[in-house]
């Protein structure tokens, strides 16, 4: 398979759209925001718009994809988190089931400077992807190259930065998940959701292999809270040790996720 | 698992195989229902695919018998799972056209453990799932074009237009590996390796579950990691 190498380049206060691996990709860099320890946080926003009928992977890609990637290159002082994946959908590909999107999808990071790093300094990375249609998968690879002080010169731009960080999936510290497994079931107990539509919400394993991705999720109240029986991933090896849910409720459509690990 | 498959008509035969209430039987010439003039053998015919459409196979499991299966071969021979009793036998899901699949060929690294093993007595059977429709069927021809450029040193080709062997295994990607013993039992079922990735630099440092399930066979050792799951584009069936 034929990959394509591309160097993009700063215009104009953001990264110009470079395509590969039937997806267009652009990198936002917002304002560097001074920290109280001198050190300076800058968001970025990773936009990646697919080609109509192919879609790429979330971080749990499910049956057959694979998740997207970026690895940097960091010069000594600086650092950037682990990609924020939005709630993604449900897709078949062939008869297998993935987790993934379609269309613009819109990934958050953050890069952090140490007070000591100009920043004229340039950081560069390599994002790689798998999109897929109906009938085939083309891999994509773009490198990615950045000076740091180079932000968005468009406000819109800049608050759709700021709103893609607002919208990521938040950990939901009042709700307690306790799993357990019986046979090829899991059963799943949540309490402190008594507030939540559990019934209406839509929920996506965040760890491989645990889950049957074919399966959604069905709830019902229990004495203590909420109660669903899921089917265990025929790949799990052993017993579960962990297992964190993105969950989605209906209305308003922010996402959670909680997460449990065995004591 | 009990799987109901729909066996079309066609020259391949899958045979239910451990569970003793499986049959499968295959029909040479599609019956036309309208024609008036049904010969006896037509009647045979139509028994027959009656029959076979509602039958179930044991689905393939690891540890229990091989789903059995009798096709001709890219050259035009005989493959019979069950004549092939005695001989470790590899199955090997492809399509030339998935990225995964050109990871391991382009890298060499599907054809270098072809020839190990087929050099240790192994039979590899490189299969072809894809449908006409899909657009990733290839004909006998062809098949064997593109498996010479590539130096594959599949002991066999088959080009399973029906899907009806996939089906059997529920082959699920372009790769899917499956190794059975020389008792014609499933013993390794998952992919070929740990690196989930079309990127040949992953090879290296990859842990090859196929090489390891064939080796511990080779030894009379039991299959240490007997399932995973098998990673690559959907088999288009």
């Amino acid at each position: 398979m034929k990959f394509l190498m591309m160097m993009m380049s700063i215009l104009g206060g953001w990264l110009a759209a470079e395509e590969s691996g039937h997806a267009r990709v652009e990198l936002w860099l917002g304002k560097a925001q001074a920290q109280a320890d001198g050190s300076r946080m800058i968001p970025a926003v990773l936009s990646m718009h697919y080609e109509k009928g192919w879609h790429g992977y979330w971080v749990n890609p499910g049956e057959g994809g694979v998740k997207t990637t970026l690895r940097w290159q960091l010069p000594t002082g600086v650092e950037v988190s682990e990609l924020m994946f939005p709630v993604p959908h449900r897709a078949m590909t062939g008869g297998l089931s993935c987790y993934g999107y379609e269309g613009v999808v819109l990934m958050a990071l953050e890069i952090r400077a140490q007070a000591s790093v100009d920043l004229q300094t340039e950081i560069s990375g390599e994002l790689r992807w798998l999109a897929c249609d109906e009938k085939s998968c083309v891999p994509g690879k773009v490198r990615l190259v950045a000076k740091l002080a180079e932000s968005v010169d468009d406000v819109s731009k800049e608050q759709k930065i700021l709103a893609t960080h607002r919208s990521m999936p938040q950990p939901a510290p009042e709700l307690r998940l306790m799993v357990r497994e019986e046979k090829n079931e899991v059963i799943l107990n949540l309490e402190g959701a008594d507030d939540w539509a559990l019934e209406g919400s839509e929920f996506f394993p965040l760890t491989e292999q645990a889950l049957d991705p074919k399966q959604a999720l069905q709830w019902s109240k229990t004495a203590t809270g909420y109660e669903a029986k899921a089917i265990k991933n025929e790949y799990a090896e052993g017993p579960l040790t962990e297992l964190k849910l993105l969950i989605v409720p209906p209305q308003p459509r922010v996402a959670r996720w909680i997460e449990w690990k065995k004591s | 698992m009990e799987k109901i498959l729909n066996f079309p008509i066609g020259t391949i035969a899958v045979l239910g195989h451990g569970s003793g209430d499986a049959q499968q039987d295959c029909v040479e010439e599609p019956y036309n229902h309208s024609n008036p003039m049904m010969t006896a053998k037509h009647m045979f015919t139509a028994m027959v695919s009656a029959i076979s459409l509602s039958l179930s196979v044991q689905a393939a499991e690891v540890g229990k018998p091989a789903p059995a299966f009798a096709a001709k071969d890219a050259k035009g021979a005989e493959v019979s799972l069950e004549k092939l009793k005695g001989k470790v036998v590899v199955l090997e899901w492809v399509n030339h056209g998935c990225p995964f699949v050109v990871k391991h060929y382009a890298s060499k690294n599907m054809q270098k453990l072809q020839e190990t093993y087929t050099g240790k007595g192994v039979v590899w059977i490189t299969i072809n799932s894809g449908s006409k429709a899909s657009g990733s069927y290839t004909d006998n021809e062809t098949f064997l074009k593109i498996s010479a450029d590539k130096g594959s040193k599949a002991s066999h080709l088959i080009a399973d237009e029906s899907g009806t062997i996939g089906k059997a295994y529920m082959a699920k990607t372009t790769p899917h590996m499956y190794v059975i013993d020389a008792a014609g039992v499933l013993v390794y079922n998952g992919a070929i390796d740990s690196k989930k990735s079309t990127d040949e630099a992953d090879i290296p440092t990859a842990e090859n579950y196929v090489a390891k399930a064939l080796d511990e066979v080779l030894a009379g050792k039991p299959v240490s990691q007997a399932k995973t799951e098998p990673y690559g584009c959907s088999v288009k069936y």
